[in-house]
């Protein structure tokens, strides 16, 4: 086995397997959606996104018309935090 | 709302957080909503939000704003008993840790998840077991 085919079994091969295993990881975080500085910019331009457990969902755009408009009266509690 | 305003999330994503959602109804008996956009009156604004859930009495509003990295749980009235504030608080770490992780669905899953945990009601043997 000549020195060249040495380097390549315990060199490029083991880097190899690193790179592969590093695009893996690392390839989820490159797609453009979900990512919280997207989310943030969207958001920011009023764009929410509203999901309910149950199907007869509310619609999300009568928020900012609705603040504070009878909505203390069903909250019981909770909490607020930031990051 | 038009689903092409939803550019931030991809589709798959929603519906990640739409099970999410509806798996907590299924574990807690209590409806979750969640709200993720910006927050102008901040607590006031999770609490009209929260107004809206169908039953909102019984409902739990996770609201999420990512542009002002704030995060609001409003529970109902008929919750409270199950699901304390300290339980929301709890919540609230475990969807910060996601957040700071830059990964805001998976986040929000987790926090999701925890207040199903928290939501649920004790099981009482002598009206849930058969007779």
């Amino acid at each position: 086995m000549s020195s060249g085919e040495t380097l390549l079994i315990f060199i490029g091969i083991p880097v190899g397997f690193a790179a592969l295993v590093y695009l893996a990881v690392s390839a989820a975080s490159w797609t453009r959606s979900g990512r919280i500085g997207d989310v943030a910019r969207a958001t920011d331009q009023g764009e929410a996104v509203f999901l309910c457990s149950s199907p007869s969902a509310p619609d999300p755009s009568r928020l900012p018309a609705e603040i504070g408009a009878a909505s203390t009266t069903l909250a019981g509690g909770g909490a607020r935090g930031r990051w | 709302m038009d689903a092409g305003e939803r550019v931030a999330l991809s589709s798959g994503q929603e519906a990640s957080l739409q099970r999410s959602l509806s798996t907590a109804r299924e574990i807690s008996g209590v409806c979750f909503g969640l709200r993720i956009g910006s927050l102008p009156g901040g607590r006031e604004s999770a609490l009209a939000a929260h107004a809206q859930l169908p039953d909102a009495a019984r409902a739990v509003l996770v609201a999420v704003d990512p542009a002002a990295r704030v995060i609001e749980i409003v529970t109902g009235t008929g919750v409270v008993d199950h699901l304390d504030d300290r339980s929301c608080e709890l919540a609230i770490l475990s969807m910060r840790s996601g957040f700071l992780a830059g990964d805001l669905v998976r986040g929000i899953k987790d926090g999701i998840d925890l207040l199903a945990q928290h939501a649920r009601m004790p099981k009482v043997m002598n009206l849930d077991e058969p007779a």
